[in-house]
């Protein structure tokens, strides 16, 4: 399989696991609050520490739909993050070394970013 | 304010009319969200997941056709995180005032880079410098329309890494993908063909939109509710518009887009220098 095969694939995943949470997610959130307003009080925005400390309160989220909804936004955040980690993999397999370098780089500064 | 269908259909349109003339579709969302209610920061806190969304969708599409230049994108990507990083770190910084007025700026900027791309034609360089020589920074790729294989050779590596820098500022810092910014660096900087140059573009949106979604998410400026059916309407609105048969690519609808874009630009302004925010 070549690169653009590989990434495409991953992308195309990525997009689509995370458009499903996130339909299934705000559609109950609608269904939960019986109404379809958005509410900016401060208890309904995003304050983590980072991206991992996110991912991880999935499990203290109050309710199913404001699980699904960080799971997908997770998901849609990680989309690109993997397709630089995929192309790493392809770049070291095929000893490309300077685009395994070049990438490296990528993914190091991302994953210092969202952790 | 606004509820959540409101919401989809606002990014969905957007999404559809961005995938039409291949510029995006933030930069008609913020402002429109402004103007109804949404505090800017929110907006473009919350907008940039879509930026993600479009990108990746729009990019597996292109990523089969085999157009897009992956390696020309890692290499800039090293530069656009930086700028994606600085540009949100900055909007969280400063006042909505200055946010809202650097928007209706970046929207008057795009649309004069975009006349500026519609100058006419590039020529390729004749010759690579030594930086991008031994990045190996070339491709090829197969265009329908002159029915052959088109081969191409990109140069001035450095500067325009260093140019995405600044899109990528623009990109982190307004939520938007910046586009008309990269594809402007792609083609005059870097000698890229313009079909290259706009699938590419694509790809490292993403990454920008990542960067900066990495800062809001610790900022309290993301809310949950607004960033996913902003996200769902504009990537559904982006592949509805990309598969649609009539490929609207006139310069004409791209002149809508802008006249759209800079109508709604121009109410935020107001909203935010004489109401308020």
């Amino acid at each position: 399989m070549d690169l653009e095969a590989v990434l495409g694939t991953v992308m195309a995943i990525g997009l689509a696991a995370s458009l499903s949470l996130m339909t299934v997610g705000i559609a109950l959130r609608v269904l939960e609050g019986g109404t379809a307003e958005l509410d900016f009080s401060v208890g309904t925005s995003v304050v983590e520490r980072n991206f991992l400390a996110f991912l991880v309160d999935v499990k203290e989220s109050g309710t199913l739909s404001e699980a699904l909804m960080r799971l997908g936004i997770a998901a849609l955040m990680l989309t690109p993050y993997s397709r630089a980690v995929a192309s790493l993999v392809y770049f070291a397999t095929r000893r490309d070394i300077k685009y395994a370098a070049i990438t490296a780089v990528v993914v190091g500064a991302l994953s210092v970013l969202l952790t | 304010m606004v509820d959540v269908l409101e919401v989809i259909a606002i990014s969905f349109a957007s999404g559809l009319l961005g995938a039409l003339t291949g510029l995006g579709g933030a930069s008609i969302t913020t402002p429109v969200l402004v103007m109804l209610g949404v505090p800017v920061k929110h907006a473009i806190a919350s907008g940039i997941l879509s930026v993600i969304a479009t990108s990746s969708g729009t990019s597996s599409a292109y990523l089969r056709d085999r157009v897009t230049n992956v390696r020309v994108a890692m290499f800039l990507e090293t530069f656009a995180i930086v700028g994606g990083t600085l540009g949100a770190v900055v909007t969280v910084a400063i006042s909505p005032r200055l946010v809202a007025v650097a928007f209706s700026g970046v929207i008057a900027s795009s649309a004069l880079a975009m006349k500026l791309m519609a100058g006419g034609l590039r020529t390729a360089p004749a010759s690579q410098d030594r930086l991008s020589r031994w990045l190996g920074l070339e491709g090829e790729y197969l265009d329908p329309s002159e029915g052959r294989v088109v081969r191409y050779r990109i140069t001035n590596a450095l500067y325009g890494g260093i140019g995405m820098i600044g899109a990528g500022m623009v990109a982190g810092m307004l939520g938007i993908g910046a586009g008309a910014f990269k594809v402007a660096i792609h083609e005059l900087v870097l000698r890229m063909p313009p079909k290259v140059s706009t699938t590419t573009s694509n790809l490292i949106m993403g990454m920008t939109a990542l960067a900066g979604a990495g800062v809001y998410l610790s900022s309290g400026l993301m809310v949950m509710e607004l960033a996913v059916p902003l996200a769902l309407g504009t990537a559904i609105g982006s592949i509805a518009g990309s598969r649609l048969l009539l490929k609207l690519r006139d310069e004409r609808v791209k002149l809508i887009y802008f006249a759209v874009a800079a109508i709604a630009s121009a109410l935020m302004l107001y909203r935010a220098l004489f109401l308020g925010e």
